[in-house]
């Protein structure tokens, strides 16, 4: 069965599953931003990228500012503000795209077994700039964007 | 009574978060192993007992479906219960999993009550509110 689902309903699965990721897992409030911020992140933002096999194929990028991105590794890991290490930084963001690209291909490939391989840090800093693309502000850290781009 | 508890994921960081749910979840338990995969969580129990292992799905080495296999495949080891602890909630995963043996199967995200009432349900343990 072809993958067919509007850009319109892939932006609310990503709202979704962002939401209830960073919620329930991070004890973050996200709050939705308008589509011109797209792209915004500052160069110090960390992103990681999720490439997944299934039905569609494709690839899941998150980048957060690094203030927002430290403060979820804190939440994470119940660290106290300022003990966190940026391998550690890394590793959380590297997990938090791992669990929303899960939560988002769960409501998407409901009836197909999908694949998800590991979770890498892209060095560039900067999230994808192809795909469907949400914009959040985490607790007022900064921006937090996730992109879903299928093949 | 406490329990010795093995937390397989090739995410330090999730097994990090794992370990610190359960705890401030106020599950009765005092030991924690980790592992990385399937290959080090199967040494891991070849020498220290536990009572339960939840594992992730998608690691190196071997993964969380051969980890069950070979867990199933052993006299002493098929007993120990295993819950699968993944981001991959289809019911076609969840069915899949506890096909090769898994007794219990947490979606991520998940909340620190959710997995004590799976590993209490589990474990028998009574559930005091």
């Amino acid at each position: 069965m072809a993958y067919h689902i509007s850009p319109d309903q892939t932006a609310e699965v990503l709202a979704v599953a962002t939401e209830e990721v960073l919620e329930t897992m991070f004890f973050s409030t996200v709050l939705a931003e308008p589509e011109e911020s797209a792209s915004s992140l500052p160069e110090d933002s960390v992103t990681a990228q999720v490439r997944f096999r299934g039905n569609p194929c494709g690839e899941f990028t998150v980048g957060l500012a690094l203030p927002a991105a430290q403060s979820a590794a804190e939440n994470f890991l119940g660290l106290e503000f300022g003990a966190i290490t940026h391998e550690q930084v890394c590793g959380v963001v590297r997990e938090m795209a791992n669990m929303i690209c899960g939560s988002v291909l769960t409501r998407i490939e409901s009836d197909t077994l999908f694949e998800l391989l590991a979770p890498e840090i892209l060095e560039d800093g900067q999230a994808a700039r192809t795909g469907t693309t949400r914009v959040f502000d985490v607790d007022g850290n900064g921006l937090l964007q996730v992109t879903l781009r299928v093949d | 009574m406490a329990f010795r508890v093995l937390i397989v994921d090739d995410s330090a960081a999730m097994r990090c978060f794992v370990r610190r749910v359960i705890e401030l979840s106020g599950f009765e338990a005092d030991v924690f192993l980790e592992a990385g995969d399937g290959k080090e969580a199967l040494a891991l129990l070849n020498a220290n007992w536990v009572d339960v292992v939840l594992t992730d799905i998608n690691m190196p080495n071997m993964n969380g479906e051969e980890l069950l296999s070979s867990m199933a495949a052993d006299e002493t080891l098929r007993t120990i219960p295993v819950i699968v602890v993944s981001t991959d909630g289809t019911d076609l995963r969840r069915s899949r999993m506890l096909e090769l043996g898994a007794r219990g199967y947490v979606r991520k995200p998940f909340t620190p009550e959710e997995l004590r009432a799976k590993l209490e349900a589990l474990l028998g343990v009574p559930h005091i509110a």
